[in-house]
């Protein structure tokens, strides 16, 4: 008998969105002889969405959140009410492929793996594996690079390690996310929480799997779109990335880092391009918090480094 | 409030009405406490297209576009190519709360464009016919007043018209248009025929497509507006009556600064003095100052004229000055908005005589701040900003009597002239109209925060996002600098950072300028040099298709010459041939002589041989009938003398069989000879046959040879 696996979506709003793909995920769940459960995290704040689909999914568990707080949080919410030990995070815009989760559970058996995560192909195109995610880092500035999407590469055949553990479906050990602390506020309200959180464990020498045999199709919603402008969403992602950075970067890398802000500074000055300094005033805004933790000892070079040869 | 007001010209470049209402209302919102910038084009040939420069004055910047390539369509004059991206570029740094555009003209749509991008509120003031009638005026070119509204048709017979203005030389910027009597014949027809086009040609057709596509263009633009303002109900309501929501339309007059105008002597001050008229404003023909010149023939030093105002129509302007010095008026050109007070001094009553639709021209506000009464043409809104028979007059436009016939009154009597000068009241000041409009624009930057408000997750990265958002572009290079300064420290970085060093420094605006400059110049080398490519592409295709062009007019080229030579060559031997049938036919017709004669000869020596035949056979019939007779003979001799003298006649027996023998051997002779004359004349048939068949002399010969009785089987 497989392991049982608590499956945790957090939705804000878009009741049809959460259904179809709650219906998606009953026929893997029907196929795995119904021992897992799953919880939806309502984050809308007023509980209209669990009072729409609880008639319709009777054996959904729906967690309602009292304030609508953000995926991380949510999610966070949904993995300590979860019953079993093995959580599969699930975004509401992502269809789960019957056979999936077998194979997640089956990588989890090896104690190295922190998270396993199956194919998440964009638009269930087969060639755009969102999920093969890794980091470069060049000139000094910490970049994410998904092959699949950023530079057409042929998805990966076998299984392989990756950076992180992308939060839009991922399953992990529900001990190891609270014992990693979980994720970090300080990338709230969107993006790279995952990628903090996958790092961590990386550094306490755990690794993320991409594991081919599953797979899941992201049908992509927007569901950020529809409460953010393009420029909001843009500029989370783009402070984010200097916070990812300067949070994980030695104190030596940070000061060989400052020439690189200066110089990034001065081109968004002279291109009169107000955004670059928007994301930078931002990150510089929330660099304290950032800097607030202990210095890694291992540099973020040498991180990125034995992630994308550590296999 | 950030606000950002759009001009087509600022003083002291353009010193016109609107311009120089734009200037008073920067300066009235900069005077409140408000940040003011004003986007406005300006030629300046020493600078890059498009590229821009800030200048402070009275408080608030002037943001200089340049703009020094003319408009060469009238697709042109509604999308000037790269403003919408300098103008959103521009607000992309700035970062106004509002949008106040009063006027696109050498600027375009795209500024209304790029302000809606920026999702800001934009207010767009019409001061004129621009948002309804491409010619702006609602005048057509030969003058004539229009009241048609979002009739294509009849704006396209306005470009046809003023395409043929355009071709007729010496009119020079004749503005609105020109009066049909000051055209040639030949000119003043065409433009009839223009003005009266059914449209029904090929050109007429595309013409009414391509300004059906500009107008619902330029219609679309301005409905995408938050709100346009019109300083009068007239144009507001033909706003509304050209597809404008009325919800969206306001009337909002125009104030003037009251203050400047205060001090000014009152009219008719002086006792015994001549009438002072003043004529304010330009000088192009919409404005009638030519009506109010007609006026004033006649009327003698009575009456005084002081022309203030210019216009870039000079043929017209020139014209207006030799009849403005026929009459003793007094012209003074374009002024300073500073000076004001001594223009308003300068006479008693204002003169507004146009023939176009007027608007709310400023200059009456302005005459009334003065306390002066005004004297203008019933036409257009004029009515909404003179009180008929209380502070001025109204006219009928264009008509010189009537406005002679007024003055004439005037000059006899000033009682009635007093009681205007007494009913006039003091106009809006700028400061409430400025307030007005501040207010509208708070109303709308409230409207548009309450839009949508973030789930409670993005709240506090929305609204620090939002601030940065809303921040001018030197205050948010302000705060990175500071942050970077911060974060220096935090990371244990000594010494200042470059970036605050040089954004700090008084060259920097230079330094952004000149940068920018550089962007725009590298943008048009971008844009020329993938010109240059497609054109390169474009010369090679050219190229490649001439030589292929050119191998296969070599390849053809050989073939016609080949094909020459074979002629050349086939004429030749059919010239031969020709030639040799030549000679084969004289030497067949020789030899036809030659057998003709032949025959004549056989036909002779037939002839003897036939007459020969006959006189031989008679001979043969004679000799026949003589040797039968002589066997009787005989035959009776041997029976009667027996056997007597059987000896004797057997000798005369034998003497008579010889003489028959000699008879047969002289037969046989002409026998001979009859064959041989038969074979020379078959001779003489085998020839010519062969030349000519079976002809004459063959029939002639089977008759000859029937005749005598051998004709060939």
């Amino acid at each position: 008998m497989s392991t049982p696996v608590s499956i945790v979506m957090p939705a804000f709003g878009d009741p049809e969105l959460v259904a179809r793909s709650l219906v998606a995920l009953q026929l893997e769940l029907n196929a795995r002889g119904a021992i897992d459960e799953v919880v939806v995290v309502d984050d809308g704040g007023t509980g209209d969405l669990a009072r729409e689909l609880a008639p319709r999914f009777s054996r959904v568990r729906f967690v309602a959140q009292t304030k609508n707080g953000g995926f991380a949080r949510a999610l966070s919410a949904g993995v300590a009410s979860a019953r079993h030990e093995l959580v599969f995070a699930l975004n509401s815009d992502v269809l789960v492929r019957v056979g999936t989760l077998a194979p997640l559970v089956e990588a989890l058996d090896d104690a190295h793996v922190f998270a396993a995560v199956p194919r998440v192909l964009l638009g269930a195109d087969e060639r755009r594996v969102e999920s093969w995610v890794r980091f470069t880092h060049d000139e000094g500035r910490l970049r994410l690079e998904q092959p699949c999407l950023t530079s057409r590469a042929r998805p990966p055949r076998r299984d392989c390690d990756v950076a992180f553990p992308v939060g839009g479906a991922c399953l992990m050990r529900k001990r190891e996310f609270a014992e990693l602390g979980g994720f970090d506020p300080l990338f709230e309200p969107f993006y790279f929480e995952d990628a903090d959180l996958g790092l961590r464990a990386w550094r306490a020498g755990k690794r993320t799997r991409l594991v081919v045999a599953a797979a899941v199709e992201h049908r992509h919603r927007a569901t950020i779109g529809r409460v953010a402008s393009e420029r909001l969403v843009r500029a989370a992602l783009e402070r984010n990335t200097y916070l990812l950075q300067w949070k994980h970067s030695t104190a030596a890398e940070l000061v060989a880092h400052v020439a690189a802000l200066e110089r990034e500074a001065v081109e968004a000055w002279l291109d009169e391009d107000r955004e670059r300094l928007e994301w930078l005033a931002l990150a510089l805004a929330a660099a304290e918090r950032a800097l607030a933790a202990p210095r890694p000892v291992e540099s973020l070079d040498a991180l990125v480094r034995r992630v994308a040869t550590d296999d | 409030m950030r606000i950002a007001l759009v001009a087509h010209g600022f003083p002291p470049l353009e010193r016109t009405g609107v311009e120089n209402h734009v200037a008073d209302l920067a300066r009235e919102f900069a005077r409140s406490g408000h940040e003011v910038h004003v986007f406005v084009p300006r030629r300046d040939p020493r600078r890059p297209e498009l590229a821009l420069r800030a200048q402070e004055r009275d408080r608030y910047t002037i943001h200089w576009l340049t703009r020094n390539e003319p408009p060469r369509s009238a697709a042109d004059h509604l999308e000037v190519e790269g403003v919408e991206r300098a103008f959103g570029d521009w607000l992309d740094r700035e970062r106004p709360d509002v949008v106040h555009v009063h006027h696109v003209a050498k600027l375009g749509l795209g500024i209304l464009a790029a302000a809606k991008k920026l999702g800001v509120p934009v207010i767009f003031t019409a001061h004129d016919y621009f948002a309804i009638c491409h010619r702006i005026t609602m005048l057509r070119p030969d003058l004539e007043r229009c009241d048609k509204l979002g009739d294509a048709a009849a704006c396209t017979r306005c470009d046809l018209a003023v395409t043929q203005l355009n071709r007729v030389k010496g009119l020079g910027d004749y503005h609105a248009g020109v009066f049909p009597e000051d055209l040639e014949r030949g000119a003043r027809e065409q433009l009839a025929r223009a003005l009266g086009d059914p449209l029904s040609s090929r050109r007429g057709a595309t013409a009414l497509e391509e300004r059906r596509a500009l107008d619902a263009r330029r219609l679309a633009a301005l409905r995408a507006c938050e709100l346009v303002l019109t300083p009068s109900r007239f144009v507001g309501e033909r706003l509304i009556g050209a597809g404008l929501a009325r919800e969206r339309v306001a009337v909002e007059l125009l104030g003037v600064d009251v203050a400047a105008l205060a001090a000014v002597e009152r009219p008719f001050a002086q006792r015994n003095q001549p009438l002072r008229l003043g004529f304010v404003g330009g000088t192009s023909k919409h404005k009638g100052l030519h009506v109010l010149l007609a006026a004033l023939e006649g009327l003698g030093p009575r009456v005084r004229l002081s022309i203030w105002g210019d216009s870039s129509d000079r043929r017209w302007t020139e014209q207006l000055m030799e009849r403005a010095k026929s009459v003793g008026a007094t012209w003074n050109g374009a002024f300073d908005a500073a000076d004001r007070a001594r223009v308003f001094g300068s006479f008693d009553v204002l003169c507004v005589p146009s023939i176009w639709d007027e608007n709310a021209p400023l200059v009456i506000h302005e005459a009334f701040a003065a306390g002066r009464p005004v004297l203008a043409s019933r036409v257009g809104a004029l009515d909404e900003s003179v009180r008929d028979g209380v502070d001025g007059l109204l006219l009928p436009p264009g008509d010189a009597n009537a406005w002679r016939a007024v003055l004439e009154g005037w000059i006899r009597e000033r009682a009635p002239l007093e009681k205007l000068v007494a009913g006039v009241s003091a106009p809006r000041a700028l400061a409430d109209e400025a307030a007005a409009t501040l207010a509208r624009y708070a109303s709308l930057i409230a409207e548009r925060r309450e839009l949508t408000p973030p789930p409670a997750s993005l709240a506090a990265f929305h609204a620090e996002h939002t601030e940065l958002e809303c921040e001018p572009f030197d205050a948010l290079v302000e705060r990175v600098a500071r942050g970077l300064e911060r974060f220096r420290v935090r990371v244990g970085v000594e010494g200042a950072s470059c970036f605050a060093v040089t954004i700090r420094s008084g060259a920097a605006r230079e330094i952004l300028d000149r940068a920018r400059d550089a962007r725009s110049e590298r943008a048009w080398l971008a844009r020329s040099l993938a010109l240059r490519k497609d054109a390169r592409e474009e010369v090679a295709r050219l190229a490649r298709s001439q030589r292929e062009l050119a191998k296969r007019f070599e390849a053809e080229h050989a073939r016609l010459l080949a094909e020459r030579e074979a002629l050349i060559g086939a004429k030749t031997a059919a010239e031969e041939e020709l030639v040799r049938r030549q000679t084969h036919s004289e030497t067949v017709a020789t030899e036809l002589a030659r057998i003709q004669t032949a025959l004549s000869v056989c036909q002779a020596a037939h002839a003897r041989a036939e007459e020969f035949a006959q006189s031989n056979a008679e001979d043969r019939r004679k000799l026949g009938e003589h040797a039968a007779w002589l066997e009787r003979l005989l035959r009776d001799l041997a029976r009667e003398t027996g056997a007597a003298e059987s000896g004797e006649v057997e000798r005369e027996v034998a003497a008579a069989r010889e003489a028959l023998a000699s008879a047969h051997t002289a037969l046989a002779e002409l026998r001979r000879e009859l064959d041989w004359r038969r074979g020379e004349m078959r001779a003489a048939l085998g020839d010519r046959g062969g030349l000519f068949g079976k002809g004459e002399l063959g029939t002639r010969l089977e008759t000859w040879r029937a005749a005598d009785g051998s004709a060939p089987r």
